[in-house]
């Protein structure tokens, strides 16, 4: 058997719940049109993997039983930005040993948009409640500040380069149906945006919102004819990398880099886009760096030639910055879109000929940046007749 | 910054009995050694390296900006504090803590 996606789903990200919609709602949706993508039933899953920060009280198993699956493997992720691919290597290596045919692989939140979100970040993680709330630390924006600071110094970059990148994925997200924020952004407007945390603005901060995502996965001969199977090459992850030890201007993707592109047969150069966790504009270069993308470490360079020319599309959705940040389905955002690029299903902002990408999850921010990295490489497969 | 009475002098670390790194936030062994027995103890000063303006908080209300800084100890931990207020890279500054919240003031 050789397994793949071989259909998905997404519900448009929206700051404007519709009536009676929530969480559970919103992963019943995904996972049911995801189904229908895939031109298969509810009973033909027996495979569920789920993230989502908040579904609780339940768990995997209830939100099956809610769906009337009956499942002979399940797991349930809660690796932050990292989740999607995390979820994603499990369900492969559980194809591919036999504990389930057909996996569903679902990620969603209704995010709180008021003080009812104040609870989530405070029980965040043992670190974060106890370190920083305290201290009113208005969540990872003042980290990431402070690292894109870092970042600034280190590689001599100026607010006109992060710019650069943000404006570059709203010009991709004005192509991109599920986006929150579609309208074109100029640099002026970037500039002059009201601070948030400095030196970070609210166009560098990923707008909180709701949303959902479901991908499919089987056996590549399952995929609907007239579509591409979508294959992984390669996914390796890496958790606590550093001990907390540096910078943060490395990620865990620095670790694992020369290992995935060996074990995926293909490298850096070879790869036709890349979509990247965009929590912050300084971790979309530092993953780029990290996986040798930008291959001589010049970011500047790398923002003025390929970012902002779209000689090499990156978080071709929009990203987490543009498209908004739905909790669990932000972690799968990168995927979901690598599908659809993948499968020439998007659109205007189809990029030509795709057939190798890379996507990226970062995230568990544990004290003053994210530990946890994860990577995976896909590859378009021959279509089915 | 909170009222410097209900502050204590001195950040925490847990420092390896063995190898003696002293560690922020707190561990259960050693990263460095792997060893089991870590104990608590205080540095007490260190230089800011970066700072921030926390000017808004998704859904907080009545949030007044708030001074954040990073900050490296003596003993080359780097730690988040809170301050009274801007200062500069560079500032040495004297830590406390309230609870297990860390705090730097400018010397």
């Amino acid at each position: 058997m050789q397994p793949a996606i071989i259909g998905f789903a997404e519900k448009k990200n929206t700051r404007q719940l519709e009536p009676g919609a929530d969480v559970y709602t919103y992963l019943r949706d995904v996972i049911a049109a995801a189904l229908r993508d895939a031109g298969l039933m509810p009973a033909d899953v027996d495979g569920l993997g789920v993230f989502s920060f908040y579904m609780g009280p339940d768990k995997a198993v209830d939100l099956a039983f809610r769906l009337g699956l009956k499942l002979n493997w399940v797991v349930e992720a809660t690796h932050g930005g990292a989740s999607a691919i995390n979820t994603l290597g499990h369900a492969l290596r559980a194809l591919d040993a036999g504990a389930a045919k057909v996996i569903v692989v679902v990620a969603g939140d209704v995010r709180g948009f008021g003080p009812s979100r104040a609870p989530g970040m405070a029980s965040y993680s043992r670190s974060r409640r106890d370190y920083l709330v305290p201290l009113g630390y208005g969540g990872p924006n003042s980290l990431f500040a402070m690292l894109t600071q870092r970042q600034m110094q280190a590689h001599g970059l100026t607010r006109e380069d992060y710019g650069r990148v943000v404006i570059a994925q709203r010009a991709w997200a004005a192509g991109s149906a599920n986006a929150t924020y579609r309208s074109p952004l100029t640099m002026e407007e970037y500039l002059a945006a009201e601070p948030v945390a400095d030196p970070l603005t609210r166009f560098d901060c990923p707008p909180a919102c709701s949303g959902a995502s479901a991908l499919v996965l089987a056996a590549a001969d399952r995929c609907p004819r007239g579509r591409a199977p979508i294959h992984i090459r390669a996914i390796r992850e890496c958790y606590n990398y550093d001990n907390h030890e540096g910078d943060g201007l490395r990620t865990g993707l620095s670790t694992i880099a020369a290992d995935l592109w060996n074990a995926a047969g293909v490298g850096p150069g070879d790869m036709h886009l890349a979509n990247l966790y965009d929590d912050y504009p300084a971790m979309i270069l530092a993953q780029l760096n990290d996986l040798k993308i930008i291959p001589d470490g010049d970011l500047k360079g790398f923002i003025r030639d390929k970012i902002a020319t779209r000689e090499f599309p990156v978080n071709t959705s929009g990203g987490l910055l543009s498209g908004g940040q739905a909790g669990g389905a932000g972690a799968q955002l990168g995927t979901v879109e690598m599908v659809r690029q993948l499968q020439h299903r998007a659109g205007d902002n189809q990029v030509t000929s795709a057939r190798f990408g890379v996507s990226t999850g970062y995230g568990q921010v544990i004290y003053r940046y994210g530990a946890a990295a994860a990577a995976a490489v896909f590859e378009r497969g021959v279509m089915r007749i | 910054m909170a009222d410097e009475q209900e502050l204590t002098p001195g950040a925490t670390v847990s420092r390896c009995q063995k190898c003696r790194v002293g560690w922020v936030p707190l561990r259960l062994l050693c990263p460095r050694c792997g060893y089991d027995v870590l104990l608590p103890e205080k540095v007490h000063e260190a230089v800011v390296e970066q700072t921030t303006c926390v000017r808004h908080s998704a859904g907080a209300e009545n949030w007044t900006p708030r001074h954040l800084a990073s900050v490296r100890t003596t003993e080359n931990q780097v730690l988040i504090v809170g301050l009274d207020g801007p200062v500069k890279d560079g500032t040495r500054v004297k830590l406390y803590e309230r609870g297990m919240a860390m705090f730097g003031k400018a010397q």
